[in-house]
């Protein structure tokens, strides 16, 4: 039996700056205004489109005042990413659903693991009921375009949220470029006819290296050229006011070498203070 | 691109300020763009017939300026910016309501509560009051619509410019919005009287003794208008309330009974002492500053607002209800029983890739310069992994406060600020001109992209076109910061890191006033730039992941890779590499190299 219109409701479209969580907004709410309801939808401009998380809030109903959803009401959640879905789940209602991409998209700031970087893409969300993972990637390259994930999750979200299908596919055609109009199709049935897929693994390190190298310079050696403070990734090499290189940051020295291998002048050495066990390095992490 | 407008539609805040505008007949548009009123001009620049004159001004002062000298000629006008805009255009602001009008002028100015985008949360309201000039507040799109072309016809009434004072969530919110039929235009032209539009001290005393007669007759027109709306619900609480506020009340406590202003000067103090008596107990729910809880307490009014809401960020539905639970009007729902789960991997905003602006931070961050930033898509330069920002004031703050650091006797390094192109011709070049006339010893770099990039793209004088598309002269930079006498003065390609690196360091050891010019255009605007891409050459790379210290998010982890001594090794994602080779050139063991492919 095919679900009911909904009379009242808001959805949460989230993901990354660029991955059409403005118009897949968009999309929902002429679907909603199409049938009478009244609509509004808050969206996220400037500073937050340079790659930061973006979303779009969905409310409707016979009159809707406010344009956000509040902690424990909101109804459906469409992750375009699956740590952007994962945020709003505090806000979800009991019975609220996500439908999250199973991609990921690590923030670069994040994937500084030679420091520690924080990259904890929770695993504690896997047991909340509503969460569904779609492998919203793959059915996108199914479909002859993968810019069309988030029309993947459209499809999923139109198994539930129960506008009549026709308005779902009238709505895209309005919306959707012309040339783009088969493969989103393609991409909506794909979703509409999704599975659960494999939530993404944890992403922390299994282990954080501890400090391992001491760095030792040759004074006398120095000359002050300043290839170590260029080359050094965690910028522990510094000039002081006698232009001789000191280690500022010695403990952040994950051992590359570089200064030690670009000195010209041999005044480096990097010494490792304890055997790295090669046998327990990580696999890959993923 | 024309842009249909039916009689019902899903409109943005700010393009119901441009249609509202249009249908109220307005001739000309000009703006500064800001965060979050930007969407007014673009949206008119596609919706207004060729005669409306639409195009961005160099600032918000000379906007305003430009929008007084069209109303003064006879057009009706819009002028639009952001709060922080204003303070830029207040000189001019200040004394226009003196002259008054001859066409309607309509300044639209948009808040940030909660910072956005912004560099503080100042509340409109304030100004609006200060200038004396009647001021509105809507509190959705429709409102925004109709507000917009009332104070059109309100400025004409009462010879003065109107101030419509939006906030982020009105403004970039979608609500359905009921088109009027436009209003006919009226023809006026410029009629001299230098006694009203020359501000000589005797003509200004004038001009002030209008404004002040003009206030008592605003303070009727407010209080008889309907925007002012009495929603008489269960008396035992009152809720004076406007703007976005509204909205969270009516949402959150909907038997409360309203007076929801949308005219917040002069208020409509008759409306609000008839409101008090109506109900037991009066409260003000308004977002960031107590503007309305001052002006009734000021009433000899008992009223209570900022001791139980917020002052500091936007108003949410759960601040609201906090709010009303401390009043005692609600019960307190369980906020503090919220599932704590772990919140997911944060996701700052960062530099494209390929942005030009990476290269010079990089290299100002290695000379170990005191760098003094300004307002723009750079300002990410202060974040890691670039990290090399010491300030950042306002727009165009970074030469006068490198001049300041200087003068300080600040010595141990080199002290450099950085700008970009749009915003050294908003408010940079009176600062170049007063660095180089006190002898200050500073490098200016200018990050040239040659457009206004952190609000979308929008044109700037070095582009060749404004927002509409028509040819207009370039400026030359480089031939300006010459002409002021900054020596030396030199342009180089921040695709080249040393040659950057290289000037840079020439520059920072110059004595006097030296500017560098960075110049690329921008990735993104006015078109996606993308050249042959790179990829990593897994076997040579050693892991040490110095080219993620460009921030490029391009560059990432290979997690198919065996790490390298247990570091991960880099991979390049071919889909948004754009070819600029910045981490190319820095790779110490030339792994980066370009793709086969592409």
């Amino acid at each position: 039996m095919a679900p009911r219109v909904p009379k009242q409701g808001n959805v949460v479209v989230a993901g990354v700056g660029g991955q059409g969580v403005v118009l897949a907004g968009n999309i929902i709410a002429d679907i909603c205004l199409s049938h009478g309801l009244d609509v509004k939808k808050a969206e996220v401009h400037g500073m937050s489109q340079r790659g930061g998380s973006v979303s779009a809030q969905v409310r409707f109903g016979p009159e809707v005042h406010n344009v956000v959803v509040e902690q424990g009401s909101l109804q459906y959640v469409l992750g375009f990413e699956w740590a952007e879905a994962l945020r709003w789940m505090p806000f979800l209602a009991p019975d609220g659903i996500v439908f999250a991409s199973s991609e990921r998209i690590v923030p670069p700031a994040a994937q500084r693991n030679r420091v520690g970087g924080d990259v904890s893409y929770p695993l504690e969300f896997l047991e909340h009921p509503g969460l569904r993972a779609v492998d919203a990637e793959s059915l996108a390259k199914e479909a002859g375009n993968p810019k069309t994930a988030g029309v993947v999750l459209l499809g999923a979200l139109s198994t539930e949220l129960g506008f009549p299908v026709e308005s779902w596919r009238d709505a895209l055609a309005r919306w959707v470029p012309k040339k783009a109009l088969d493969a989103n199709l393609r991409a909506f049935e794909l979703g509409r006819a999704w599975k659960q897929a494999a939530p993404p693994k944890d992403l922390r390190p299994q282990r954080t290296l501890p400090a391992q190298f001491s760095l030792k310079l040759e004074e006398a050696w120095c000359k002050g050229c300043g290839i170590c403070v260029d080359v050094c990734p965690e910028r522990i090499w510094h000039l002081d006011d006698l232009e001789v290189a000191r280690a500022a940051t010695p403990e952040r020295c994950t051992g590359c070498r570089l200064c030690e291998k670009l000195c010209p002048d041999f005044a480096i050495d990097v010494v490792q203070l304890q055997e790295i066990d090669l046998l327990t390095l990580t696999g890959g992490g993923a | 691109m024309a842009v249909e407008i039916s009689t019902q539609q899903l409109l943005l805040g700010n393009e119901a300020v441009a249609l509202g505008a249009l249908h109220a007949g307005v001739r000309v548009a000009t703006g500064y763009p800001g965060t979050p009123s930007t969407e007014v001009i673009e949206y008119l620049s596609q919706v207004a017939p060729e005669d409306v004159q639409v195009h961005w001004a160099t600032n918000e002062k000379v906007a305003w300026d430009e929008g007084i000298g069209a109303a003064l000629a006879g057009a009706r006008t819009l002028v639009t910016m952001k709060h922080v805009g204003l303070n830029v255009a207040m000189d001019a602001f200040m004394t226009s309501p003196l002259l008054g009008v001859n066409g309607g002028i309509v300044l639209l100015c948009a808040d940030d509560p909660g910072m956005h985008s912004s560099q503080n949360e100042q509340d409109t309201r304030y100004l609006g009051k200060f200038a004396g000039v009647p001021m509105f507040e809507p509190s959705d799109s429709q409102e925004i619509y109709d507000f917009v072309r009332e104070a059109f016809e309100v400025s004409e009434a009462f010879d003065t410019p109107c101030l419509v004072r939006t906030t982020t969530r009105v403004s970039h919110s979608r609500s359905r919005v009921q088109v009027q039929a436009p209003v006919a235009r009226k023809e006026r032209t410029f009629e001299r009287n230098p006694a009203k539009y020359v501000m000589l001290p005797a003509y200004a005393r004038l001009g002030r003794a209008r404004l002040l007669e003009r206030l008592p007759a605003l303070e009727q027109w407010s209080d008889s208008h309907p925007f002012t709306r009495e929603e008489m619900r269960s008396t035992s609480i009152g809720v004076v309330t406007s703007s976005i506020a509204y909205q969270h009340v009516r949402e959150v406590l909907p038997d409360a009974s309203v007076l929801k202003l949308g005219i917040t000067h002069p208020l409509p103090v008759q409306r609000i002492r008839d409101f008090a008596r109506k109900v037991d107990r009066l409260l003000v729910v308004e977002e960031t500053d107590p503007y309305l809880e001052e002006a009734i307490l000021a009433l000899g009014i008992a009223v209570e607002g900022k001791k139980h809401f917020p002052r500091a960020g936007e108003l949410t539905p759960e601040s609201v209800r906090q709010g009303f639970a401390s009043a005692g009007v609600l019960a307190a729902k369980e906020v503090a029983a919220k599932v704590s789960l772990p919140a997911p991997v944060v996701r700052p905003p960062v530099l494209c890739p390929g942005c030009p602006h990476v290269t010079p931070f990089l290299v100002l961050r290695e000379l170990e310069a005191y760098v003094s930033g300004d307002i723009g898509c750079y300002t990410l330069g202060a974040s890691e992994p670039l990290r090399a920002m010491d300030t950042c004031l306002s727009m165009g703050s970074s030469i006068g406060m490198a001049v300041g650091m200087w003068k300080a006797g600040l010595k141990q390094h080199p002290i450099v600020a950085t700008i970009g192109d749009s915003t050294f011709v908003h408010a940079g070049l009176s600062a170049l001109v007063d660095a180089v006339w006190n002898n200050a010893d500073i490098t200016v770099v200018i990050l040239d992209n040659g457009t206004t990039a952190m609000t979308g793209g929008q044109p700037t004088p070095e582009y060749g076109t404004n927002v509409r598309g028509t040819e207009t002269p370039r400026i030359d930079i480089a031939a300006v910061c010459k002409a002021i006498g900054a020596d030396p003065v030199v342009v180089v390609d921040p695709y080249d890191v040393g040659a950057t690196h290289r000037t840079l360091l020439a520059a920072t050891r110059s004595h006097g006033v030296s500017v560098v010019i960075t110049s690329r255009p921008c990735v993104q605007a006015p078109k996606k730039l993308v050249g042959r891409r790179y990829s990593v050459e897994t076997e040579t790379c050693v892991g040490c992941q110095l080219c993620m210290n460009t921030g490029c998010p391009a560059l990432g982890w290979d997690l198919e890779a065996a790490p390298f001594e247990n570091r991960r090794r880099v991979r390049i994602d071919p889909d948004q590499c754009t070819g600029c080779t910045v981490c190319a050139q820095i790779c110490p063991e030339s792994a980066i190299v370009p793709s086969l492919q592409g």
